[in-house]
């Protein structure tokens, strides 16, 4: 199975809340899981507004990621740290919104999403980035394929064959996005 | 690539390799040798080999509310439990409201199924060949044993409602038949109503309320002309949409 194979090599992050309050969310303790959240809800935010690019949507998507991570306590098994665990579930809630929202986009624009991003920095970025852009900023325009692989890798340090596997490219596809978003945001930066 | 000096072409082409540390050292001596002597290809190696490093230092950014709240309420609220879910799911201690326990979901999803399955012989009763579209998916028996109990029917179009049952002693009319279904789905939509998200409870009231004005020009046109086989299809196919939405409210889960 896909989780468990990707928790089983994903590098163990140290965790920040204690490990009493994940085990009494686990037995279905909600203050606790409250203290979770607080612990670790800028972490998974920054991964959710990250990956999608829309921070509105992104804290929809938080809120979905921690409800998740309610439902599925019980199954954490402490193999791995758990902050490790909840942004693994992160990404794959913002991965699995990607593919509903990517059918539907891709069908409007009978194409690949990605195809304009050669135009990204042109004319229509934003005049509040006009001075010089900032990697975050950059990182939010980015088109959507070339987004998810940069974030996923240089952020947030997956592996191009783990990336691979979740979104369902070629660890040589992996590369070649990762290659073209730094090219992109190297042109961003130096606007 | 060969000990020749690489040009600029080489070099961009492999740069992304050698940013993956994927070249082996003859190449990469042959790209750094390159890059020592060329002021654009230099710059360019630099500008991209820090960007990792920039990208591996980003602070965590912060949403423009507190979250907590509606995540709070979406875990306490009801949750139609998805199949296979509960059977891999561990037991959680009672901390968790009653509504919340395998039983009571597998009691509320029984209620839906016996409505749309009253329907369904409450139709067959009076002879008709074809059921409100609501409750055709409750014509495969024993319903309650099936792994998808939780899922939504897609009601299928509607049949054409006659005025056949009038004529047998015994028989239920049709309208009374959606009727008594629709009554019963809203009532479990009331319940649920309360733990919906306002903005989800606007689509569905703006949605109840176009379909209820179609239920309704097409009863009055129908009391005008009450022969008219098309009048009759059209409010079937209104109450069957308003039975479809109803049943998909039911088993939303809370929050969404």
């Amino acid at each position: 199975m896909l989780t468990a194979t990707m928790e089983d090599v994903v590098t163990t992050i140290p965790s920040e809340e204690p490990t009493s309050d994940v085990a009494l969310a686990a037995a279905g303790d909600r203050q606790a899981f409250e203290r979770v959240y607080r612990a670790n809800v800028q972490r998974v935010f920054s991964i959710c507004v990250r990956m999608c690019g829309d921070r509105g949507r992104a804290e929809e998507l938080t809120q979905d990621a921690f409800v998740r991570a309610w439902e599925k306590l019980p199954l954490f098994r402490g193999e791995s740290a758990f902050s490790t665990w909840l942004h693994r579930l992160a990404v794959n809630v913002v991965l699995n919104d990607r593919k509903v929202l990517g059918r539907e986009r891709a069908r409007a624009a009978n194409g690949d999403d990605d195809e304009d991003g050669e135009a990204l920095y042109g004319a229509s970025a934003p005049p509040s980035h006009a001075d010089r852009m900032d990697l975050e900023a950059a990182i939010e325009l980015l088109p959507p394929g070339a987004r998810r692989v940069f974030v996923l890798h240089d952020v947030e340090g997956y592996r191009h064959e783990e990336i691979a596997e979740m979104l369902g490219v070629t660890s040589g596809g992996s590369k070649a996005q990762l290659h073209r978003a730094r090219l992109l945001l190297r042109e961003a930066l130096n606007r | 690539m060969t000990n020749r000096p690489l040009t600029c072409e080489q070099f961009d082409a492999a740069l992304s390799d050698y940013l993956e540390n994927a070249l082996d050292p003859a190449e990469r001596t042959a790209l750094e040798s390159h890059a020592s002597t060329c002021d654009r290809c230099r710059a360019l190696l630099a500008e991209l080999s820090a960007i990792p490093t920039e990208a591996g230092a980003l602070h965590d950014l912060e949403p423009s509310r507190d979250l907590w709240p509606a995540i709070a309420q979406r875990i306490a609220a009801p949750v139609v439990a998805l199949p296979g879910a509960a059977a891999r799911r561990e037991r959680r201690p009672s901390v968790r409201p009653w509504y919340l326990t395998p039983a009571s979901l597998a009691a509320a999803a029984a209620v839906l199924i016996a409505v749309t399955a009253s329907v369904t012989a409450l139709a067959i009763r009076t002879g008709r060949t074809s059921a409100p579209a609501g409750a055709v998916a409750a014509n495969n028996p024993a319903p309650a044993a099936q792994p998808n109990d939780s899922q939504i029917d897609i009601p299928a179009p509607a049949p054409r409602v006659t005025n056949a049952s009038a004529t047998r002693p015994n028989a239920v009319p049709v309208q009374e038949v959606y009727a008594r279904e629709i009554a019963e789905l809203d009532s479990i939509v009331r319940d649920q109503r309360s733990h919906l998200d306002t903005s989800t409870v606007t689509v569905i009231e703006k949605n109840l309320h176009i379909i209820n004005q179609a239920i309704a020009q097409s009863r009055a046109a129908l009391a005008r002309d009450p022969n008219s086989g098309f009048l009759h299809h059209q409010l079937n196919d209104a109450l069957n949409q308003k039975i479809s939405l109803l049943r998909t409210v039911a088993l939303l889960p809370a929050r969404t």
